[in-house]
């Protein structure tokens, strides 16, 4: 299977400021989270692959495509920018069937077309009101119909869950969820990394405008082994816990602190967790330290970009 | 059909009603009521005093009308057709649609010139109604010269058409239209256009005025007494050429757009 795309020393920027440096990945396809914290590219990265914007430098290929101004690729390619536009006086519907008209469909078809889409949405008891009695969570539920309505082999999106209730934030993402199963490519920006992770493992880590790590979550965080790692223990007897557990070479720190009523428990972090975890099996049938829970705190994307960007 | 066809007929019927209830028609409408208001007063004073002389109806009608409010007017809807889709930051959905960039501008301008036609016709049409009808108040009747109403109002359509042209294309060429349209307008024609000298031909002003006093060489002299003199193309020639700035500025426009990139701020 070919790769959706396809960067080659991507660079752009915007005078003396770098928008995207020098970035060289290829994204096979699925559903895939581009995160980063703001200012990574994240955005400039989307609409290169948009045809939005060219780059300075490098290349980029969307579904075989050159992006920029391809008529080819936008028959296939379903774009939700970020910023906060649309037509204020046109209706949710009349926007999306607009741009379905635009992409070639016939008049019945755009119609049955953007209805289905805004309804998807949930948008469909107030789609044939001005866009500018909507509510931003509205606003930005037509701006995903209009990029899905043509049934996109690319689905491109920025942001895609900003200003979105909780509700509507399930929505989306149940959407997105049950589109990248029937096998639309998804690639979205979002800086909500809970939401990313609930979404895919797939993701592209960008920072500085350039491309920090990119794979399953796992794989990601495996690159991280120099990083230590953060475990949380519960257990009856902490204080003793943690004076046993600071003198493994593994254990770079142990923290007792204070948890729900007197309960204390330990946070520590690990140079090798895997080793880690070996030894403590070996410990708790040992000794009697009352080991009721343990979690790795940072096995989230959360604390793999916290890492990362830091 | 083709695509671009098919793409600029969709775009014209879709900015169509969006061009005729916006602030600019509203802006646009206020303006043609100028004339018309001037006309209206000419019209009552010519009541008690007789009517004007012929050069106060001529120079009403350009200074007032071709000179000034069909710039201005067309300045105002022109420059929003590509301008307005950028800083609304909508031009992104339409970018990304299997069309020709062009059509975007084509279509918008063909939604902006039905407005302008509607505007700056019934504004003319008025005009040249309430001048063509002076009388005193001993029924003495101000003599228009033959065809002077008809080529007045095709100066003010024509017009209207041509300067919404060039602003639409600089609104995809240039960040500010409007300011740069200003520019254009009372400095570049204003004063090119007045200047004696074949530099007169570089301007809109130039043509419009050759197809209003082109067939009336009487009333050249009226003009000459305020205005440099000039040598006038004849009304065919000025109509061709005005229709070739038109395309070009179209297809200039149409170029800019289908290269350049619009970053927009998210």
């Amino acid at each position: 299977m070919s790769a959706v795309l396809v960067a080659e020393q991507l660079g752009r920027y915007y005078g003396q400021v770098v928008g995207l440096n020098d970035l060289t990945t290829e994204i096979a396809g699925g559903v895939v989270g581009l995160v980063g914290p703001n200012g990574a590219g994240k955005s400039t990265l989307l609409r290169l692959i948009a045809g939005e914007i060219r780059p300075s430098r490098g290349s980029v290929r969307v579904l075989g495509h050159e992006p920029f101004a391809n008529r080819e690729l936008f028959r296939v390619l379903g774009f939700c920018p970020q910023q906060d536009a649309l037509y204020e006086d046109m209706t949710g519907f009349d926007i999306v069937r607009l741009l379905l008209r635009l992409g070639g469909f016939a008049p019945a078809e755009a119609k049955a077309r953007a209805e289905r889409a805004l309804e998807r949405l949930s948008l469909t008891a107030r789609m044939h009101d001005k866009v500018r009695t909507y509510s931003k969570g509205m606003r930005q539920r037509v701006r995903i119909a209009q990029a899905i309505a043509h049934d996109p082999r690319l689905l491109v999106l920025d942001e895609p869950m900003t200003g979105l209730d909780p509700l509507g934030r399930r929505e989306v993402l149940e959407l997105l969820r049950e589109l990248g199963s029937s096998g639309t490519h998804v690639l979205f920006s979002s800086h909500i990394l809970y939401e990313v992770e609930h979404l895919t493992a797939e993701i592209v880590l960008i920072h500085r405008g350039r491309l920090l790590a990119k794979g399953a979550l796992p794989e990601v965080r495996a690159l991280l082994s120099k990083h230590p790692r953060r475990v949380e223990l519960s257990a009856r007897r902490p204080r003793e816990l943690a004076r046993a557990l600071i003198e493994w070479p593994e254990v770079v720190s142990v923290r007792v602190q204070p948890g729900a009523g007197a309960e204390e428990h330990l946070a520590l972090e690990t140079r090798d967790v895997g080793a880690f975890y070996r030894r403590l099996t070996g410990l708790a049938a040992r000794e009697r330290f009352g080991i009721s829970s343990l979690c790795s705190a940072d096995a989230s994307l959360e604390a793999v970009f916290d890492y990362l960007v830091t | 059909m083709s695509t671009f066809w098919s793409a600029t007929l969709i775009l014209f019927q879709a900015h169509l009603k969006r061009t005729f209830f916006s602030k600019r028609a509203l802006i646009s409408a206020g303006l043609c009521c100028l004339p018309v208001a001037a006309s209206l007063l000419i019209a009552t004073i010519s009541r008690f005093e007789g009517p004007p002389p012929l050069e106060v109806v001529l120079h009403m009608g350009w200074f007032l009308h071709v000179q000034t409010i069909v710039p201005l007017v067309a300045l105002i809807v022109g420059s929003a057709v590509v301008a307005e889709e950028i800083e609304d930051r909508t031009i992104t959905f339409l970018f990304t649609r299997p069309i020709p960039r062009a059509a975007i501008l084509v279509g918008r301008y063909l939604a902006a010139l039905v407005l302008l036609v509607v505007v700056l016709g019934a504004s003319s049409a008025l005009v040249i109604r309430i001048l063509s009808g002076l009388h005193g108040a001993e029924g003495q009747e101000i003599v228009m010269p033959a065809g002077f109403q008809l080529r007045l109002f095709a100066c003010v359509l024509l017009g209207g058409a041509v300067y919404s042209a060039v602003f639409a294309a600089l609104g995809a060429l240039v960040k500010r239209p409007v300011l740069v349209g200003i520019g254009y307008c009372f400095v570049f024609e204003g004063l090119l256009a007045n200047l004696p000298g074949q530099n007169q031909k570089l301007t809109v002003l130039y043509y419009l005025k050759s197809l209003l006093l082109g067939g009336n060489a009487e009333l050249l002299p009226m003009f000459s007494e305020t205005l440099a003199p000039l040598e006038l193309a004849t009304p065919a020639a000025a109509v061709r050429t005005l229709v070739l700035i038109l395309v070009a500025a179209l297809a200039i426009g149409a170029r800019r757009l289908a290269s350049r990139e619009y970053v927009l701020a998210a």
